[in-house]
């Protein structure tokens, strides 16, 4: 059952104090009270988004030509527009709520990234692929754990230079867990080439060489 | 479940490769998180309270459709660096659509140059 209409009692104004549930039903009532939404919106970004920042920044999406600030602002509007789409089973945790939030923030967020993607193709329309977005279920998370090698992984990770690596961690972004591998869609993976000022087919070569260097990396260690 | 697969053979198999690639960067917060322990790890990686907060009225003036001061304030003039000769060069080669200038244009504009500071001169001069 959906929070949102069950457990969230509405007071007369967005205040600090408002949990997430309360703000983000607050912003899916825009409709009949503007002000009222646009206060919640300004005090959910304050307590999230500079985990987001800190996400963008630290993954260097810059490189790819986004705008760590812009990124971050670009995921909070949309959040905005679809807070009536946001659910969590009602008596969770206030931990257990703020990682739902977090979650369903971080799905939007995503979402964003492949439209920015697509926007030099001009198909800046949302994603269609439910994979790309609906996370995993857990049995599908099969833990390979090569042990010893991760920390192999990540020397060599560091010793890239920006773009191989940059093309590596973005490309894992699509990783499917049922293939065991990166997919990467076509209009996607144009719009990677585009930002990368490569083609394609050049994502794919540089992208098979970088884990051909990797798997003979960790065949010395 | 785990895995050991190193145990059980020295080389590193492809499919188990990207599995690791895939799951060193999950581990490190450097993916887009999709679990709830996937925004453990990035928030076990990150301090937010060293990120420099966004002002909430740049958001405020997108989801209103306007640009805000700010924003406004970040876009860079095309001209701002540029030497005012270099300027002028550029704003006349403009008007006159990146076009030569003919002799007698140039003797005109010399012409009327002449005229503009001797105007200028003579109400200086009063």
């Amino acid at each position: 059952m959906s929070s949102l209409t069950s457990s969230a009692v509405r007071q007369p104004s967005a205040k600090v104090e408002d949990d997430d549930l309360t703000l983000i039903l607050r912003m899916a009532c825009k409709g009949s009270d503007r002000k009222d939404a646009e206060d919640a919106l300004v005090i959910f970004f304050k307590r999230h988004h500079r985990l987001f920042k800190a996400f963008a920044e630290r993954n260097n999406y810059r490189s790819l030509g986004f705008d760590p600030e812009d990124f971050v602002l670009h995921t909070f509007h949309k959040a905005f527009e679809k807070a009536h789409t946001f659910d969590a089973p009602t008596g969770l945790s206030p931990e257990r709520l703020l990682k739902k939030v977090q979650t369903w923030l971080f799905e939007i967020a995503k979402n964003e990234f492949l439209m920015e993607l697509r926007k030099g193709l001009n198909q800046s329309e949302e994603t269609m692929d439910p994979d790309l977005l609906t996370p995993p279920n857990r049995e599908d998370i099969e833990e390979c754990v090569l042990t010893g090698k991760a920390a192999a992984v990540r020397t060599f990770l560091d010793g890239l230079p920006e773009g191989d690596r940059q093309l590596l961690e973005t490309s894992m972004n699509f990783y499917d867990y049922k293939a065991k591998k990166a997919v990467i869609p076509a209009d996607i993976l144009e719009g990677l080439a585009n930002a990368l000022a490569t083609t394609p087919e050049g994502i794919k070569q540089r992208r098979k060489r970088l884990l051909q260097r990797l798997k003979e990396h960790l065949e010395k260690t | 479940m785990k895995k050991d697969k190193n145990q059980a053979e020295s080389g590193v198999r492809d499919e188990d490769l990207e599995t690791l690639v895939h799951q060193v960067l999950r581990e490190d917060g450097k993916v887009f998180p999709v679990t709830e322990e996937d925004i453990s790890n990035l928030e076990a990686e990150v301090d937010p309270n060293e990120v420099k907060p966004i002002d909430p009225a740049r958001l405020l003036a997108r989801v209103r459709g306007e640009t805000s001061k700010e924003e406004h304030d970040q876009v860079v003039p095309l001209f701002g660096q540029v030497p005012n000769q270099v300027q002028e060069d550029m704003l006349a080669m403009a008007a006159r659509n990146g076009g030569q200038i003919t002799e007698d244009m140039r003797r005109q504009m010399e012409e009327d140059r002449a005229n503009a500071e001797k105007q200028a001169e003579d109400q200086k001069g009063r």
